[in-house]
């Protein structure tokens, strides 16, 4: 075949461009250390790199969830460990009161400790997180969520919400748990009861309620589950036109037996149904109560009624026997809160579990995406050099043996 | 014969030399673009007879040729072109390619810091550095969406430019082209001879065009040169040349030859720069655009539907965290006219309609070219009709796309109009953030759900997502309207109640009682799904005591009264809107509310429910003769049971028959509330004396229509005039009613006079009555304190019964003269009543139903029933064993500032398959690298292809036309020989000269 002189020229430099070109990718790779600059270089393994990027940073995400979710949770433990201590401390104190060697003034020792474990348990109860939420609030983290009560104990104003983490894909673990079930939904020893003021009450006339007792545990039983409601006539009702109120049962409306009409007087014992409960104040025509008959009891109620108990009880027989029915009924009451705590601390438990195991499965699946990212990605060095070895061997070549055949010329002859 | 001698070395001398220039003229022009070599051709002269033979008469200079094929230089234009188009399609797209590689640039880190933010916001949702921090992040995509979509629109106005520059030099090289075409065609005349140098010259401005366009070339016979681009397109013509331009849209336009119009030819166009630049255009950058949108949209979409439904930290719902999608300003921009020139466009409003189903091509709307206002939708990238529609009946006017749909709102339009519909192309661009305040992100669900403090169960009832946050609901901020209070009624069943009193729950309207739940699983409380509506019946004889007939003496039940009635069951077809009756069902006269509930839900997509429900007071005992016994439903109570309204109540809970039919009864102490929670027919009988009885009432309270009373007794009608009617009946008038008494025939009475008081009236329709064929003494007009107008019959002797059967109106009780309602009657003295109940009819989305209304003994339905909705607008699920008397209360979420449950929701949307089977929003990214990425893959094989191709072609020519130096030098050293050598030739003439002059000179 014939050769144009300029064909010589021409074919020795494109070659060698496109040797050089090879040395330079080569240099790229082994510099960076990766296979490709751009997608176009493996565009399958750029879009699943795309992909494998995105699960190593979800998989950081659910990390620092549990992080978080783990310091949550140790905080919950440790104040639940707290709140098991004064629990503990309370039912020895009511062990002792029950020591019929004691007087009356001893037991007012008692009911002082009592009240002070009282506090302590308050404020255990209102324990708030590093970010200045109330742990046992539920959703309502800027709400206190226990307030004393008189007639109750306290009254919760948290709700039962209970926030839940990422910590895989698939699965969420709580890291809060709602004061209601650890502090107020307790299992009594019997039916009781607890009274609400109705919302829309007048607030310029404010009507207390006392703290209420049960005086006829079978009558309560038999209303179980249904509540009562007292309501305010007009004073019209009355003939003296005196404050007067009517109970109603509020499944059916229908008037408790001899409560229609009471006239009211501010303090005096009003027996309904087997539950006794006392009206404070002036109340408006309208303002409303509910009785809500439950099975429950709170811990603050009862460690409350034991102080009252054990600091008002005098050493006659009757208040002796009363003493020991109350101090009966608040041991059970008080292991069942003791149980309460521990059947969620026990949950604690089981969720740092959950989020410590799924830790490690994060970690195993990070070191494998990891790997296979770096097998999508990364360059072989040993390959990578010896390519390099040879493509610059090459262009070495091509250089040399162009310096040759650029040199003959039959101009040097002639 | 010398002197031949010397003119035969005289014509070796000049071709020899022509020779010896010609090859100087190689080896100088070695390196000369596009040249080609030139040889020259010598011969012999035409030998002379000399006598008995041919006499050569030395050489002649033939003509001199460049070496060259015009198969090779084409195929050089044609390879030449082909590399040149994907070099410049690779140069562009490496651009992009290198924009998406760099893990900085891309958008997946902007994407993975914004759903890191919301992890962490959800982790700690009433921290307000937290949710700053969302806010910042949310500031940071929205950038990274901008700035990448300004990276690639400036590199589409890079390439505008671009293809200005190419257009120019297109012109540039036509115009030398033609030149030479007219210089060569000058040329040409003179004896055969051939300008070499002027069609290398030609030839090289020819493959320089090639470089930007493929062309093709067509010889003349003169010479010159035709020259094609696209598919036939004349850009020279002989002399005439094409002229060729870039517009502002990226189109390329051609003015050539006779026809001086501008035509488009950007489809036709291939190879060349111009080639590559365009298939990147239209193949790469828009269709990346499109990506890049179709993501920017589905982020906005998905997560202000779902922040929308949210709630924020100060207990409203949230807005919207991106802008939204169909904004006005940013729907009207999706749309640009293509061939309208200055005409006004018309308005077309583009909306986004799903996310998940947009593509990343672009659509048209073509109007038909008859000009009859018809158009189509039709997707480019593969041009296939997507919908047809038009504006001949008016506007507006609605096509669907692919998630998406064009309202042709108004405008003038011509046969043969094009608009471009971009749905995503500037998803990019448009993406905003609109949330500004930390407070105001919503990570907080709207509903919670507590437990009452006496629920003895371990129900546990949750919100399970909003879906529709404009239900009347939520219709007052930071309040659920009416809250809700879920009551179980024993453990497999309960109701909803209104419990915006705590101290009286009340049901709702309409009721929603009687729901099933099934312990074990998780079951969803509220009844009605989305689009669902509610129909209760309705009709006249609903909520109302039978006719007197039913009012039967003796046990034996006479029906309650409903009439035959045929329901249609009406299914709206979503796309096209048609409505079709599909069946019917025919309700029996007499069908206890249980029974049509049975066989309206036997309809599918109908569920059905019924109930019975009556109040009873005003337990009447004479305490003389007969005592008084209550039969309910075959139970027979008596004595004791029926002392008191309590007591009653009691007794009725008691019966365990009356429990297995599902009646239940409630005592307030006045009135007892009697339903039937299945629907089955209340059946009411009295047995005592005369004046024994009970009253009825609705559940209400109200006085129920029953017509007709006990024997023996006297009845009254009550009729109120309403007072803006007066006692004028003059106008409209006569206004008849029919009145019969005891179920004697009717007599109709009619009213026709105005009446200048009550005293007045109750005289002119006593004498009316006295004077018709129930004549006087049988029934006494009065009026009460209230101002009713009173009808009583007479007690003594007769069955004191007076029925309304009909009125000229067409109702038997509204008559148009003001008698709307009759006070309740009592049923007594062996007289049984029927009650039929409601039923309530939940119906799927797009079905109806509608009724016969046969008027005959009233309706269950109304003929085109009322439909309300049937959802919450949210649903609630609930697992666990609830027990009777368990009560969980539903209200609005206020101030729960630590719910992070809607955060959680944002947070899914990272792993949600927003793309359906296409995947997530990182899939969507990853799909755009991919795409760009085996492109610019492809485009770099197509590069070393064509390159290479190239190569070999130009190897040809250079093989064929080149200057080999070596080989001018062989030529050199050859015509100088032979140069010399004629040289020779003529000095050996002239030394045979010399002999003989010599000769002669001696």
């Amino acid at each position: 075949m014939r050769i144009s002189t300029s064909q010589i020229h021409h074919q020795a430099i494109s070659s060698m461009l496109d040797t050089s070109r090879q040395v330079a990718t080569t240099q790229q790779q082994i510099a960076s250390g990766r296979k490709f600059a751009t997608p176009a270089d493996d565009p399958v393994a750029a879009s699943r790199i795309v992909s494998l990027n995105q699960e190593l940073a979800l998989r950081g995400q659910y990390q620092r969830n549990i992080q978080l979710a783990n310091s949550q949770l140790s905080l919950e433990d440790a104040v639940l460990g707290q709140a098991t201590e004064v629990l503990q401390r309370v039912r020895e104190l009511a062990l002792q009161g029950a020591n019929g060697a004691l007087t009356a003034n001893d037991r007012s020792f008692i009911a002082k400790e009592v009240e002070t474990r009282l506090d302590e348990l308050f404020s255990i109860m209102n324990t708030r997180t590093a970010t200045g939420e109330y742990l046992f609030a539920g959703f309502k983290g800027h709400t206190v969520p226990f307030v004393r009560d008189d007639s109750n104990g306290t009254r919760f104003q948290g709700d039962e919400g209970q926030r839940r983490v990422q910590v895989t894909a698939s699965s969420q673990v709580a890291v809060n748990d709602s004061g209601k079930r650890l502090f107020m939904d307790i299992e009594s020893v019997a039916t009781t009861f607890v009274m609400n003021a109705h919302p829309a009450n007048d607030a310029r006339t404010r009507v207390s309620v006392g703290q209420g007792m049960v005086v006829d545990q079978e009558a309560v039983d038999a209303l179980f589950p249904d509540r009562l409601l007292i309501e305010f006539n007009d004073t019209s009702s009355d003939p003296l036109g005196r404050a007067n109120f009517t109970v109603r049962r509020m499944s059916d409306g229908r008037i408790v037996d001899g409560l229609a009409n009471v006239v009211h007087v501010p303090g005096a014992a009003i027996v309904a149904q087997g539950m006794q409960f006392k009206l404070f104040g002036d109340p408006s025509v309208g303002d409303r109560f509910i009785m809500e008959t439950t099975k429950t009891q709170n811990v603050v109620s009862t460690m409350s009624r034991l102080s009252s108990g054990l600091a008002n009880l005098s050493d006659s027989p009757d208040d002796l026997r009363a003493l020991q029915t109350l101090i009966d009924t608040s041991i059970g009451n008080l292991e069942s809160a003791m149980d309460s705590v521990l059947t969620v601390r026990s949950e604690v438990g089981a969720r740092l579990n959950t989020a410590d195991s799924s830790a490690i499965l994060h970690q195993d699946v990070e070191i494998v995406t990891k790997d296979l990212l770096s097998q999508l990605r990364d360059v072989d060095y040993a390959e990578a050099i010896s390519r390099l070895n040879l493509q610059s061997f090459v262009l070495e070549a091509a250089q040399r043996s162009y310096g040759r055949v650029s040199g003959l010329s039959l101009f040097n002859v002639i | 014969m010398s002197s031949s001698l010397i003119n035969i070395g005289i014509s070796g001398l000049r071709a020899h030399q022509a020779a010896l220039a010609t090859t100087g003229h190689n080896i100088t022009n070695a390196n000369s673009q596009g040249y080609s070599r030139q040889r020259v051709e010598i011969s012999p002269q035409t030998p002379q007879f000399e006598g008995s033979a041919f006499l050569g008469r030395g050489v002649q200079l033939e003509s001199v040729t460049r070496v060259h094929s015009n198969f090779v230089t084409n195929q050089v234009r044609l390879d030449t072109a082909a590399f040149a188009e994907v070099e410049d399609f690779l140069s562009q797209i490496g651009q992009l390619d290198s924009l998406l590689a760099d893990e900085l640039t891309g958008l997946v880190p902007a994407l993975q810091t914004f759903f890191g933010s919301l992890q962490a916001a959800s982790s700690d949702p009433a921290s307000i550095p937290a949710r700053q921090l969302v806010l910042s992040e949310t500031t940071g995509l929205v950038n990274r969406f901008n700035t990448m979509y300004d990276r690639l629109h400036s590199q589409q106005e890079g390439l505008s430019n671009l293809l200005g520059t190419a257009a120019e030099r297109v012109s540039e090289l036509s115009n030398g082209i033609g030149r030479l075409n007219a210089r060569i065609a000058e040329s040409g005349g003179s004896g055969g001879a051939v300008a070499n140098d002027l069609h290398d010259q030609r030839d090289e401005l020819l493959r320089q065009l090639s470089e930007i366009v493929a062309v093709k070339v067509v010889p003349q016979d003169d010479g010159q040169l035709n020259v094609f681009i696209g598919k036939g397109q004349p850009l020279i013509i002989g002399g005439q040349i094409g002229n060729i331009a870039a517009t502002e849209t990226g189109d390329i336009t051609l003015v050539s030859g006779s026809n001086r119009e501008a035509q488009v030819i950007t489809s036709s166009i291939s190879g060349g720069q111009l080639g590559g630049l365009l298939r990147f255009q239209d193949g790469v950058l828009d269709q990346a655009l499109n990506h890049l949108g179709r993501i920017a949209i589905a982020v906005t979409e998905s997560a202000n539907a779902v922040h929308r439904k949210g709630v924020t930290l100060d207990g409203v719902f949230g807005g919207d965290i991106f802008t939204r999608v169909n904004d006005p300003t940013l729907a009207y921009q999706r749309a640009t006219p293509i061939n309208l020139g200055s005409r006004p466009s018309g308005a077309l409003f583009v909306g986004i309609t799903d996310a998940s189903q947009l593509t990343a091509s672009d659509y048209e709307v073509r109007f038909n070219l008859s000009g009859d206002g018809s158009f189509q939708l039709v997707r480019t990238s593969d041009a296939r009709v997507m919908a047809e529609g038009s504006t001949a009946q008016g506007f507006p006017v609605t096509v669907g796309g692919d998630g998406f749909a064009v309202t042709i709102e108004s405008g003038t339009f011509r046969g043969g109009d094009r608009y471009r519909i971009s749905p995503s192309l500037h998803g990019g661009r448009d993406i905003g953030q609109v949330i500004q305040n930390a407070r105001d992100l919503a990570l907080a669900t709207p509903v919670t759900v507590q437990t009452a403090i006496g629920n003895r169960g371990t129900g546990i009832a949750q919100p399970a997502g909003v879906f529709d946050i404009n239900h009347p609901a939520f219709a007052s901020p930071g309040r659920l309207t009416p809250p809700l209070v879920v009551h179980f009624t024993s453990a497999t069943t309960y109701e909803l109640l209104d419990n915006s009193d705590p101290a009286v729950p009340r049901a709702l309207v309409p009721p929603v009682h009687n729901q099933p739940y099934v312990p074990g699983i998780e079951n969803l409380l509220l009844p009605g799904g989305v689009g669902q509506t509610r129909v209760g019946s309705e009709g006249v004889n609903v909520g109302r005591l039978p006719n007197a007939a039913q009012t039967v003496l003796g046990l034996t039940a006479a029906g309650n009264g409903y009439g035959s009635e045929v329901i249609t069951n009406n299914r709206r077809d979503s796309t096209t809107g048609v409505v079709t009756s599909s069946s019917s069902v025919v309700l029996a006269p007499n069908s206890s509310a249980r029974q049509i509930a049975g066989q309206l839900s036997g309809v599918s997509g109908v569920v059905a429910t019924a109930s019975t429900e009556l109040a009873l007071t005003g337990i009447r005992d004479n305490g003389t003769g007969v005592p008084l016994a209550l039969v309910i439903n075959g139970v027979r109570f008596s004595g004791a049971a029926l002392s008191s309204v309590n007591d009653l109540s009691d007794a009725i809970n008691a019966s365990d028959s009356l429990a297995a039919l599902g009646v239940q009864a409630s005592s307030d102490g006045v009135r007892i509330r009697l339903s039937a929670t299945r629907g089955d027919d209340l059946v009411l009988h009295v047995a005592g004396d005369p004046a024994d009885g009970v009253d009825l009432r609705d559940v209400g309270g109200n006085a129920l229509a029953l017509n007709g009373a006990g024997a023996g007794q006297s009845a009254q009608l009550v009729g109120t005039v309403p007072a803006a009617a007066g006692f004028d009946f003059s106008a409209g008038g006569p206004y008849t009613f029919a009145l019969a008494v005891d179920g004697g025939p009717a007599a109709n009475i009619g009213l026709s006079a105005a009446y200048g008081s009550g005293p007045a009236l109750v005289a002119g329709l006593q004498a009316n009555i006295d004077a018709s064929t129930i004549g006087p003494g049988r029934i006494a007009v009065s009026m009460n304190g209230a101002g009713q107008v009173v009808l009583t019959s007479a007690a003594a002797g007769s069955n004191g019964r007076i029925d309304i059967s009909s009125a000229n109106a067409g109702s038997p009780i509204a008559m148009a003269l003001g008698i709307t309602n009759t006070s309740i009657v009592g049923v007594d003295q062996n007289h049984t009543v029927t009650v039929g109940g409601s039923v309530s009819v939940r119906l799927d989305a797009g079905l109806s139903v509608g009724s016969s209304a046969n008027t005959v003994g009233g309706n269950v339905f109304t003929q085109t029933p009322n439909a309300s909705r049937a959802d919450f607008g949210f649903q609630l699920r609930m697992t666990g064993r609830p027990e009777a008397g368990d009560r969980f209360v539903v209200d609005f979420n206020s101030s729960g500032v630590s719910d992070n449950r809607n955060a959680l929701e944002l947070v899914d949307l990272q792993s949600a398959r927003l793309f359906g089977s296409e995947g997530t929003l990182f899939d969507a990214y990853a799909d755009l690298v991919e795409f760009v990425g085996s492109r610019t893959n492809q485009a770099r094989i197509d590069r070393d292809a064509s390159q290479g191709l190239l190569r070999q072609s130009i190897a040809r020519r250079e093989s064929l036309s080149g200057v080999n130096l070596d080989e001018e030098a062989a030529n050199l050293i050859r015509f100088e020989q032979a140069y010399n050598a004629s040289a020779r030739v003529i000095a050996v003439a002239r030394d045979t000269f010399d002999v003989l002059f010599n000769i002669i000179g001696r």
